[in-house]
């Protein structure tokens, strides 16, 4: 599997990304750790997912993606690149999603003890069109650490660090 | 750019079909996303265009998936697209792609087929 270099960051990803979506609704577990056994067999080494996954879920599913994934990654993490997201609605109250400071804090803790690593890649803001504007808190500006992540490098080992520090 | 859905949800696979209803399981069928996904892609426009690009693979020989895979990773802006399975075995469909040498006039005519759902091509 080819590899090309993602973006302006020194890290390299493979040609495709496998996307997790389908993983825990859509799919089962044991279908899903075959899914990523067989991408992993064809040379697949960047992983997506989100912690509103599965696709298609109401509350009470989300995050069960990421366990999904967690439990197969154990003991092989660092042959992957891991990109997750937040910013979509991971609970009832108002403050449980968007990209506040306080809910990206806690949305990533969250994912990294359901992926049981202490660090992702890549960490993305999930918004989408018009929807992601209801999101975005007036202190955006102040909180716009998840999406520098995105695309720096530098910045993303921040994040690597995030689970063991806190980052507050 | 890292670019989802590039089957679009599976309609570029070709195996739905537009007057029949969506297979269970699928994404057009899954809970509170079969909304979405039908909007997004169950529409008219989109089984003529899945139509012409399932019939411009065939003519090459390459499956539909393959072909829209290839297509994406045509693209200089891309990355890696994001692929997705729901079964282990529709996975070789997209990995293919990435081994195609796409014939420049097949991409010029899948440009051109793909050209009215773009925003901001740069001049042609």
């Amino acid at each position: 599997m080819e590899h090309v270099r993602f973006g302006r960051t020194g890290l390299q990803v493979s040609r495709l990304c496998l996307g997790t979506m389908t993983f825990g609704l859509q799919c089962d577990e044991p279908t899903s750790h075959a899914i990523l056994d067989a991408a992993a067999e064809h040379g697949i080494t960047f992983l997506d997912t989100a912690d509103v996954y599965p696709l298609g879920g109401t509350l009470k599913d989300k995050g069960r993606t990421e366990e999904i994934i967690g439990r197969w990654l154990k003991g092989k993490r660092d042959q992957f690149v891991l990109a997750t997201k937040c910013s979509g609605e991971m609970g009832p109250a108002p403050w449980q999603r968007g990209t506040s400071r306080r809910h990206v804090l806690a949305a990533i803790e969250a994912s990294l003890k359901r992926l049981g690593t202490d660090y992702v890649d890549l960490y993305q803001s999930h918004g989408r069109w018009a929807g992601a504007r209801r999101w975005v808190s007036p202190g955006w500006s102040q909180s716009s650490l998840a999406t520098t992540c995105c695309f720096e490098n530098s910045s993303a080992n921040c994040f690597r660090s995030a689970g063991k520090k806190g980052l507050r | 750019m890292i670019p989802y859905n590039p089957l679009a949800g599976g309609l570029l696979t070709g195996k739905h079909r537009r007057n029949a209803p969506p297979q269970e399981g699928s994404r057009f069928t899954i809970g509170t996303a079969a909304k979405t996904y039908t909007e997004r892609y169950w529409q008219e426009r989109e089984f003529d265009t899945v139509d012409a690009v399932v019939k411009l693979a065939k003519d090459h020989g390459i499956e539909p998936a393959t072909l829209a895979v290839a297509w994406v990773l045509a693209q200089p802006a891309i990355t890696s697209p994001l692929i997705g399975a729901s079964k282990p075995e529709q996975l070789k469909a997209s990995v293919a792609a990435v081994t195609l040498k796409l014939d420049p006039t097949l991409k010029a005519q899948l440009d051109k087929l793909t050209h009215e759902y773009r925003m901001g091509d740069a001049p042609r």
